[in-house]
C-alpha cells in the first residue's frame, strides 16, 4: 500500500464571519500530483498556507510525512518541503544565481546550480539583478528556488497564474518531470484544464468547503452519461424563461448551456423552441462535460467569473 | 550558522548595491561633513594674517649683535605650522619693500614690518645709554605699514606688536637686570592651548548620526519592508529559521555600519581632525552601534507598516540629530529643549565618542554616556521583545 504522504482532518480556519477554510478532510499520496481546485476567494490559499506553516488555525489535524504538526512546522521537515507561494519576492538588488545559492545553502542537501538554472531555463539570466527579470522569469526562479533543496514535497499555490500559454506549457512540463522523478506535488489552481491536465487526483473547493473529489475522469463522468449542450445566440438580454423547461441550464451574456441526459429530444426540444420565439442561433455544439462544467454543475457558477 | 552567513552574504550584498542605502548611508554623512567642515572650519581658529618681513638693516650683520635676524627669526618661528597665525614671506632687498608696499594697498597682505638700516647700531647704543643712564640717541624703531580701515590688518598690527613687545621684554632681560620701569607686558601666546575645534567636534558627530541612520532605517528595511513585500514568508517556508534571520541582519546591519565608520575616520583625518584611534574609540564606536539598533526593533514593533516605520525612523532620526548636538553645541535653547536634548541617547553618544577620541573634553560625565544610552537601548530591547510579530 502506498504511503500518505500529508493527512488532512476537519481543518477549520475563520476570519471572524469569513469561513475561509471550513472544515475540510483530505490525503494526498506520496508521489501523486494533487490538485486543489477552486474559484477566487475558495480558501486554496488559507489552506496551503496553514499546510506551510505561515497560517494558524482553528481546529484540525495535520499530519506531515507521518508527523503530526501543530502551528509549527519543525525544520527537519521544511528541509523536505518546498514552496512557492501566491506571490513570491526576493531581496532585492541579487542575481538569479545568488538568490538560487542562498537558497541552497537553506537546506542539508540539494541539486546543483547549474542543473537547476537549465531546469527553470533561466541561464542566460544567471546574472541578471532580480528586479530585472519579467513576470515569467521571476516564476520560474521562485520554481526553482523550491525544487532546489530536492524537496520530496512541494507546494505550488497557482504556478501558472498570469503565465502566457508557452511558459505554462514549461511550468507543467516541469511538474510532470517532477511526478516522474517520484515527487509529490500539492498545487492549487483555478484553471480547471490545468488540473485535469496535471493532477492524478483534483478536490474541488468552494466557499472553504470539499464539494468533490477524484480524479478528472472520474469527476466528469459523474455526469454519467451526460452531454453538454453549447448554444451560441446573437443577442443578448432576451427573455430566456423558457429553458427552465430543461433541468441544468446556466445562461451567461449570449452563452446558453444545457446539460441533457437524452441528447436526440433534448435537441430538438431546444431547436424548436428557439424557433418558435424566433431566436437567432449563432452556432451550437455538443460535446462531452469537462471540469468546467462540473463545477457549473455543482455550484451553479463558473471557475473563474 | 551556515545558514546565517548565507543570508548574512545576500542581506550585505543587497545593502551594499542598493543606490539609496549607499546615498544616505555613506554620501549623505561624506558630503554632510564636507560642508559643514568647509563652511565652519574657521570657528575657534585664528585667522591667518599675510604679512611681508623686509629686513633693511646693514649694520652688526652676521654678528651676535644682530638682532634684526632674532626679531626675523622670531616671525619665521611663529608662521611655521599648519594652522600658524601669520604667512611671512621675508627679504633684505629694496625691491621687495616696494612690491610689498603695493600689494598691502591692493589688499593681498595684511602689513608690512620694515627694519631700518640701522636698526642694529640703535638697539646697542639704547641699550648702552640705558645703563649709563643718558639719553643720547634716538630710539630703535620698527616701522609696521598697515591698510587703513581694515580689521584684518588692525588685527595683524596687534599681532606683530605683541610679537614685538614680548621681544622688547627679552632684550631688557639680557641686557639690565630687570628694570622696574619696564612692566612685563603679556607674551604672544602660540597656538597650543585647548582650542575649540570644529573638524574635531563634527567628525564623531557625524559618525554617530551614520551610524544612527542605519541602525534606524536598516533594520526598518530588513524587517518591515521585507515583511510587506513578502520576501520573510518566502525565506520562513524554506528551512530557515526566524532568530537565524534576526542575526543575520543584525550583522549585515554592523558590517554597513563598519563601512561607514572607516570611511568617515580617514575622510576626518584628511580633513585634519587629530584623534586618538586606539581601544577605546573602537568599544565605544562599537557601543554607539550596539544602543542604537535597539531603537530600529522599537521602530519595527511599534510600526504596523513600512510606510509608518519609515515615518517615525524619519522623525526619530531627525531629532536625535539636531538635539543631539551632532553638528552645533546645544546653548542658548529653551530650557524645554535642553531637558529634551539631555534625554537622548544621542547627545551622550557624541559626548563619549568625542571624549574616548581625545579631542574634547566631555560635558557630560563619561558614566551617564554609558548609562543612558545603555537604558534607551535595555528598553527598546525589552519593548521590542514584548510586542514584535514577525506576522509574515
Ligand atoms: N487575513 C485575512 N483576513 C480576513 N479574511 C481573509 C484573510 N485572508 C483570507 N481571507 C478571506 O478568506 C477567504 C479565502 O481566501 P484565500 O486567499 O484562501 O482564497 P483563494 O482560494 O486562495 O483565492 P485566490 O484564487 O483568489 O487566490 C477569502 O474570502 C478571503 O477574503
Ligand atoms: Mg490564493
Amino acid at each position: 500500500m502506498r504511503e500518505f504522504i500529508l493527512e488532512v482532518e476537519d481543518l477549520k480556519k475563520y476570519y471572524f464571519d469569513v469561513k475561509a477554510v471550513d472544515g475540510i478532510s483530505f490525503k494526498v499520496l506520496k508521489g501523486e500530483v494533487f490538485a486543489l481546485l477552486g474559484p477566487n476567494g475558495a480558501g486554496k490559499t488559507t489552506t496551503l498556507e496553514i499546510l506551510e506553516g505561515l497560517k494558524d488555525y482553528d481546529s484540525g489535524k495535520i499530519r506531515l510525512f507521518g508527523e503530526e504538526i501543530r502551528r509549527k512546522i519543525p525544520r527537519r521537515l521544511r528541509e523536505r518541503i518546498g514552496v512557492i507561494l501566491q506571490e513570491n519576492n526576493f531581496v532585492d538588488h541579487l542575481k538569479t544565481i545568488e538568490i538560487l545559492k542562498m537558497f541552497r545553502s537553506l537546506y542539508p542537501k540539494g541539486l546543483d546550480i547549474k542543473d537547476i538554472l537549465k531546469e527553470i531555463s533561466l541561464e542566460d539570466k544567471a546574472n541578471a539583478k532580480v528586479e530585472k527579470l519579467s513576470g515569467g522569469q521571476r516564476q520560474r526562479l521562485a520554481i526553482g528556488t523550491a525544487l532546489v533543496g530536492d524537496p520530496e514535497l512541494i507546494f505550488m499555490d497557482e504556478p501558472t497564474t498570469g503565465l502566457d500559454p508557452q511558459a505554462r506549457r514549461n511550468v507543467w512540463e516541469m511538474i510532470e518531470k517532477l511526478r516522474e522523478k517520484g515527487k509529490t506535488v500539492f498545487l492549487t489552481t483555478h484553471y480547471m484544464e490545468e488540473a485535469e491536465y496535471l493532477a492524478d487526483y483534483i478536490y474541488v473547493m468552494d466557499h472553504g468547503k470539499i464539494i468533490a473529489k477524484g480524479s478528472a475522469e472520474e469527476l466528469i463522468s459523474s455526469f454519467g452519461g451526460e452531454k453538454i449542450i453549447e448554444i451560441d445566440l446573437d443577442s443578448k438580454d432576451l427573455d430566456l424563461s423558457f429553458l427552465s423547461e430543461f433541468q441544468k441550464t446556466k445562461v451567461e451574456d449570449s452563452k446558453i448551456i444545457i446539460v441533457t441526459s437524452y441528447l436526440p429530444a433534448d435537441m430538438k426540444k431546444a431547436l424548436d423552441l428557439f424557433e418558435e420565439r424566433s431566436i437567432k442561433i449563432d452556432d451550437i455544439i455538443v460535446r462531452r462535460p469537462n471540469l468546467e462544467d462540473v463545477f457549473l454543475n455543482l455550484t451553479g457558477r463558473k471557475l473563474r467569473d | 550558522m551556515r545558514r546565517i552567513i548565507s543570508i548574512f552574504k545576500a542581506l550585505t550584498l543587497s545593502s551594499l548595491r542598493s543606490p539609496s542605502v549607499i546615498f544616505w548611508n555613506v554620501f549623505f554623512p561624506v558630503i554632510l561633513l564636507l560642508i559643514l567642515a568647509s563652511i565652519f572650519s574657521n570657528i575657534g581658529k585664528e585667522v591667518s594674517f599675510r604679512v611681508n618681513f623686509v629686513d633693511e638693516s646693514t649694520t652688526f650683520k652676521n654678528t651676535n649683535m644682530d638682532f634684526a635676524s632674532y626679531i626675523s627669526r622670531a616671525f619665521e618661528e611663529i608662521s611655521a605650522g599648519k594652522n600658524a597665525v601669520i604667512t611671512l614671506q621675508s627679504s633684505t632687498t629694496e625691491r621687495f619693500l616696494n612690491e610689498s608696499l603695493k600689494k598691502l594697498k591692493s589688499g593681498k597682505i595684511d602689513a608690512v614690518i620694515v627694519i631700518p638700516p640701522l636698526f642694529n647700531t640703535q638697539i646697542y647704543a639704547a641699550v648702552a645709554q640705558q645703563k649709563s643712564g643718558l639719553n643720547l640717541f634716538s630710539k630703535p624703531k620698527i616701522e609696521v605699514y598697515t591698510l587703513e580701515n581694515s580689521e584684518t590688518s588692525d588685527l595683524a598690527f596687534t599681532v606683530i606688536s605683541s610679537v614685538l613687545e614680548s621681544f622688547n621684554l627679552k632684550i631688557l632681560q639680557n641686557s639690565a637686570p630687570l628694570s622696574d620701569f619696564v612692566s612685563p607686558k603679556i607674551e604672544y601666546i602660540s597656538k597650543n592651548g585647548q582650542n575649540f575645534s570644529y573638524i574635531d567636534f563634527i567628525v564623531p558627530g557625524i559618525l554617530v548620526m551614520a551610524v544612527m541612520t542605519v541602525s534606524l532605517f536598516g533594520i526598518t528595511d530588513d524587517l518591515l519592508v521585507q515583511r510587506e513585500k513578502k520576501v520573510l514568508r518566502k525565506l520562513f517556508v524554506a528551512p530557515l529559521n526566524k532568530s537565524e534571520y534576526f542575526w543575520a541582519m543584525i550583522l549585515s546591519n554592523l558590517t554597513v555600519e563598519i563601512v561607514q565608520t572607516i570611511i568617515i575616520l580617514v575622510l576626518g583625518i584628511y580633513l585634519g581632525s587629530h584623534f586618538n584611534i586606539g581601544i577605546s574609540v573602537l568599544l565605544y564606536i562599537i557601543f554607539v552601534m550596539v544602543t542604537t539598533l535597539p531603537i530600529g526593533f522599537f521602530i519595527a514593533s511599534f510600526a504596523k507598516t513600512s510606510d509608518a516605520g519609515n515615518a517615525l525612523a524619519n522623525v526619530l532620526n531627525f531629532l536625535f540629530m539636531f538635539l543631539g548636538g551632532l553638528f552645533f553645541p546645544i546653548t542658548g535653547v529653551p530650557l524645554a529643549v535642553k531637558i529634551v536634548a539631555y534625554a537622548i541617547p544621542t547627545t551622550y553618544l557624541a559626548n563619549g565618542l568625542r571624549w574616548a577620541m581625545g579631542t574634547m573634553s566631555s560635558p557630560t560625565p563619561m558614566y551617564l554616556n554609558i548609562l543612558v544610552p545603555s537604558i534607551w537601548a535595555i528598553v527598546m530591547i525589552i519593548y521590542s521583545a514584548k510586542v514584535f510579530k514577525w506576522e509574515v
